[in-house]
């Protein structure tokens, strides 16, 4: 039997690359996952440490600092207690977000966990480094300035460094030292007290001691924290890991279909070895021993083949993500046993086990099989009634768990899912000819190419629908994915629309001169602007500029065109305000020693000034001139240049503010969690294509003599191409149809079941058809890639070659 | 039956026909300068032991296969050192094949397999000659059935008909009878014959078989690639003695 299995494997081992691929690209893709993942954990515990270098004993978070540090200073086990501040702290950049996380340079050179990259590290209060990987983010460059903080506070400060980029507790944008943090004022908080002990002290022992006498504060040993750092990075990327590990199943999942429908081609073109081998003998026992053998060592190598591959492919990502993503700590990737071992032994499981239903059929034939002339089926593989059966009722159960799941049940929806796409693809092989007899009358009048294509995807159901199937569990996903996060930008959209409602904001205390709107009117990705009338004023007590605003100018600018209704005034979440006034009381805003009792809203995204309606304030004041320029930008304009261009045109002097920058970065990070999940969606879709070539690759095998008929009938090399990839077409495009159509329909109902629990607002479901669009291109062209192979090689076959061959 | 002569027009002319299989030590000399003329409007059977070049002979003629060296010439078109693209056309536009077996594409139906050499050529099917042939064939009521609905005699009628339907040049037939029974065999060789003497046309057959060689005009005799040996107007005893002589 050994001998056999071997032989078998070295004879048709051509006919497993695709298997081999899916196996190799599923494996990898596993024990890629699993080598990150170790070297991005040790890459957390090295920061971890590194963070708290040359600390003994740390106090997060401290309430009452000066209490804390009192304590240690009286302790004689305690040496160099330091208070460390940081902030989110509002930054005066042309370009980039408009507040930075700020932290601290420690004054103990010992501490110092920064590493320079270019410069140094600051010395004096007006000096600050910039964390290597945001530079170009903030648009700085070394010797830059910048202006950091808000009022009486903020200060103007040189980047005379750069330090590498690092994430962790104690990372920041900005780093400066202890007294610019001071200098700062509010917006920068004690963050940690940090100590170290005396030679011979016991970390452990001193920060109990301390704990106890505090009564309070909880001081502890700096190696305790840093295993809670450890810990909380490392349980972030567990559940990242079991995250790429699930993609990584779906991966396996369709290379499980590919590798099921390889060996049911390949062994009903081996119908008669099969039955030759019945004849001399062979056990029906015998046939699908040697059968999953043979799966057992293409499985088998195709793993060990895909630990290397993952490996690889590990080492590659880890130097990318040292590229891009300096902010995630790596160090080098790591396998353990356990990493390894079980994406192959499940590999192997999956790959065997795929194969035993095709080694059970093919084992039913009959040993006179072997003696009669070969016909090529056609057409005779039909769905099974049990199939069928099974299929409407998991298809059904699944679709009622759905709809009961929109009332917000996840979990349900979860399983409807699940259940109900599991019916869908047991009915494939009645769906799919359907699809493709629809399909076929469209194209089938386009030539003779186009209707034996269709006439040969129609004739055999059951492998159609097959290969049709791990594509569409991709394309389902995708569709999917593209429903949810449609609909997720745009509820992030309409958010914003209420939170940043003006892209740009150009304020001045003093008036702007006229030429100005008109300058930043035409601003490239500007698309409308409008000049807003104001006065000094006060509101309660508190001095500030009053803009007038009508129902036009808001349509015009406003991404929510909502205004001040008379007898309103909207005024922003300033501190000194809300000392003063809540929201909905009455206050008094005077205007020129005019003054009216109005009634206070504080809303966001108005800048500094207080707004009420135009005509509130010509009521007011007759006075009033433009103070404020609002704009808005083209969707899709580039925040940073259309910024820069503001401030060129206004130069100093102004309040430049709005929600364009904020808006970019939240449709990007939106942008971006798409742009992840497709390509880790990505990997399953490559399989599932593999395995669209791969099955036309045997059925090219197999039709070797039909193939040479068409030539020496009159087909040219050209039109067999063309068959075969109309063919591939059929099959990828419907993939992508049904696919995209089961993908809107989760997606609906994904929604619909994460409702109000995720989103804010109960949120419209966008289908994003352009999306859909690309994806039916993309199914197109990936046919279109998946026939290459298997057309020249049929079309290279000389036809009097192809006639010889029985 | 009517005599005939060498002098009547030349449908296929082949001269000093060489083709090799392979290079070098492993190299195998299928044809070994075959000298042929096909008469025009004639039924040519093919015969030959097992390896003696008849069907590389018939592929090369056909346009199915190139040659190493020699000239041929069908129905004016010289064959040698056409494009793969070129001789398809040729094949579409010239010859007609019927095969042993794996005759018919099975996911066609008959109707259809007969008018795809019709269609790839971009060419109407003409109704009417379609009509009459599968009436004279007997299959016009199987036009709708797929290959596997049809018996063996059935199907190769229908490629008969597939072969006929454009009046081609020349129709090449590879052991038409090989896998039919005595009865049915009889009818198709009938049939290829009906079309040489009611319809004009040339068909050039390769068989084994020494009766089926009896409803052809001349027998062409093979062996070793070589031709050894043409009959005209052959009985069963002569053939039989000719493959007698020649190791058949």
């Amino acid at each position: 039997m050994r001998t056999l299995v071997l032989a078998s494997v070295r004879r048709h081992g051509r006919r497993y690359v695709a298997t081999a691929v899916a196996i190799v690209i599923a494996v990898g893709f596993m024990v890629a996952v699993n080598a990150v993942s170790a070297a991005a954990r040790d890459g957390a515990a090295e920061l971890a440490g590194q963070q708290l270098q040359g600390v003994d004993l740390v106090v997060e978070y401290p309430g009452e600092p000066d209490r804390i540090l009192a304590a240690m200073q009286a302790d004689p086990d305690v040496v160099r207690p330091e208070v460390v501040k940081s902030g989110y702290v509002p930054i005066g950049t042309s370009s980039g977000p408009s507040s930075v996380a700020v932290d601290t340079v420690d004054s103990d050179p010992s501490r110092v966990w920064q590493r320079v990259e270019t410069g140094r590290l600051p010395q004096s209060p007006d000096e600050v480094v910039v964390d290597a990987g945001r530079l170009d983010e903030l648009g700085l460059t070394l010797g830059a300035n910048l202006r950091l903080g808000e009022g009486q506070n903020a200060r103007e400060l040189t980047v005379v460094g750069t330090v590498e980029s690092t994430g962790g507790s104690r990372s920041g944008a900005l780093y400066v030292t202890s007294q610019t943090a001071d200098l700062l004022g509010d917006a920068m908080y004690p963050s940690f007290v940090l100590a170290s002990v005396r030679d011979g002290a016991s970390p452990d022992e001193v920060a109990n001691r301390l704990t106890g006498e505090l009564d309070g504060p909880t001081v502890r040993s700096a190696s305790a924290l840093v295993e809670d750092w450890r810990l909380s990075a490392t349980d972030g990327i567990d559940v990242f890991q079991q995250l790429l590990l699930g993609f990584a199943a779906v991966a396996l999942f369709v290379g499980a279909i590919v590798i099921a429908n390889t060996f049911a081609i390949v062994l009903a073109q081996r119908e008669r070895d099969v039955a030759l081998l019945r004849c001399v003998g062979a056990t029906r026992r015998q046939i699908v021993r040697s059968v999953t053998a043979e799966a057992f060592a293409v499985g088998l190598v195709s793993a060990l083949a895909g630990v290397v591959a993952g490996w690889l492919a590990a080492l590659g990502l880890i130097a990318a993500a040292g590229r891009w993503l300096p902010t995630a700590p790596m160090a080098d990737p790591s396998l353990t046993l356990l990493a390894v071992v079980l994406p192959v032994v499940v590999a192997v499981v999956v790959t065997v086990a795929a194969s035993w239903a095709p080694a059970r059929r093919v084992a039913r034939i009959a040993p006179v099989a072997a003696l009669q002339p070969h016909q090529p089926a056609v057409a005779t593989s039909r769905a099974g009634l049990v199939r069928t059966a099974g299929g409407v009722l998991l298809a059904g159960l699944g679709g009622l768990a759905l709809v009961g799941s929109t009332s917000g049940n996840v979990m349900l929806g979860l399983v409807g899912g699940m259940v109900s796409f599991v019916g869908v693809l047991l009915l494939l092989p009645l769906i799919v000819p359907v699809a493709l007899r629809v399909l076929g009358v469209l194209v089938a009048r386009a030539g003779v190419a186009p209707r034996l294509a269709v006439a040969n995807t129609g004739r055999n159901p059951r492998r159609t629908a097959t290969t049709t199937s791990a594509l569409l569990v991709g394309v389902t996903l995708v569709g999917t994915v593209l429903v949810g996060i449609a609909t997720a930008r745009q509820a992030v959209a309409t958010e914003l629309d209420e939170t940043k409602p003006v892209d740009v904001m150009v304020m001045s205390d003093t008036g702007l001169p006229g030429s100005t709107r008109d300058e930043l009117a035409q601003i490239d990705g500007v698309r409308s602007s409008v000049a807003l009338d104001g006065a000094d004023g006060t509101v309660g007590d508190v001095p500030i500029t009053v803009l007038g605003i009508d129902e036009d100018a808001a349509e015009t600018v406003r991404r929510d065109p909502a205004v001040p209704a008379a007898g309103e005034v909207w005024v922003p979440w300033r501190d000194d305000l809300m000392a003063q006034v809540e929201d909905g009381q009455p206050v008094r805003v005077t205007v020129d020693g005019r003054s009216d009792e109005l009634t206070v809203r504080y809303v966001d995204g108005i800048g500094s000034s207080a707004l009420v309606s135009a005509q509130t304030l010509s009521s007011l004041t007759s006075t009033a001139d433009e103070r404020a320029v609002w704009l808005r930008a083209e969707d899709g304009a580039n925040p940073a240049s259309v910024i820069d261009a503001v401030v060129s045109v206004t130069g100093d002097g102004f309040e430049v503010d709005g929600g364009l920058p904020d808006r970019a970065e939240a449709l990007k990070q939106v942008d971006i969690l798409l742009a992840i999940v497709l390509s880790l969606l990505g990997v399953a879709v490559v399989i599932a294509v593999v395995g669209v070539g791969n099955t036309l690759g045997l059925s090219v095998l197999e039709r070797a003599r039909e193939n040479a008929l068409l030539r020496a009938l009159g087909l040219p090399a050209r039109g067999l191409r063309l068959t075969l990839g109309i063919e591939s077409v059929l099959m990828a495009v419907a993939s992508a149809v049904l696919g995209g159509a089961l993908g809107v329909l989760y997606g609906w109902f994904g929604v619909k079941a994460l409702g109000a629990q995720v989103f804010v607002t109960e949120p419209q479901v966008v289908v994003p058809i352009g999306q859909l669009s690309i994806l039916l291109a993309a199914a197109v062209l990936a046919g279109l890639l998946a026939s290459v192979l298997p057309a020249r090689r049929a079309a290279r076959v000389k036809p009097a070659e192809g006639l010889a061959t029985v | 039956m009517t005599s005939t002569s060498l002098s009547t027009a030349v449908a296929a002319r082949a001269r000093g026909l060489v083709k090799e299989y392979g290079s070098g030590a492993t190299a195998v000399r299928a044809l070994d300068g075959v000298d042929l003329d096909i008469a025009s409007g004639l039924f040519t059977a093919v015969m030959g032991p097992s390896g003696s070049g008849k069907s590389t002979l018939m592929h090369c003629l056909a346009g199915l296969d190139s040659v190493t060296s020699g000239d041929i010439d069908v129905a004016g078109t010289a064959l040698a050192g056409l494009s793969d693209d070129a001789l398809t056309k040729f094949r579409r536009d010239h010859v007609g094949f019927v095969f042993q077996a794996f005759n018919l594409l099975p996911m066609l139906t008959a109707g259809q397999n007969i008018v795809l050499p019709s269609e790839l050529a971009g060419r109407r099917p003409d109704r009417a000659r379609l009509a009459e042939i599968t009436e004279v064939l007997g299959i016009a009521d199987r036009l709708d059935h797929l290959p596997s609905q049809l018996s063996g005699g059935q199907q190769q009628r229908v490629a008969i008909a597939r072969a006929l339907l454009e009046s081609p040049d020349v129709v090449f037939a590879d052991e038409p009878t090989g896998n039919l029974d005595s009865r049915t065999s009889a009818e198709v060789l009938s049939f290829l014959r009906r079309s040489v003497r009611e319809l004009g046309q040339t068909v050039v057959m390769v068989t084994h078989d020494p009766l089926a060689a009896t409803y052809a005009d001349q027998v062409v005799f093979l062996a070793d690639g070589r031709v050894v040996r043409t009959l005209d107007d052959p009985s069963q005893d002569d053939v039989l003695e000719v493959l007698r002589g020649i190791g058949g």
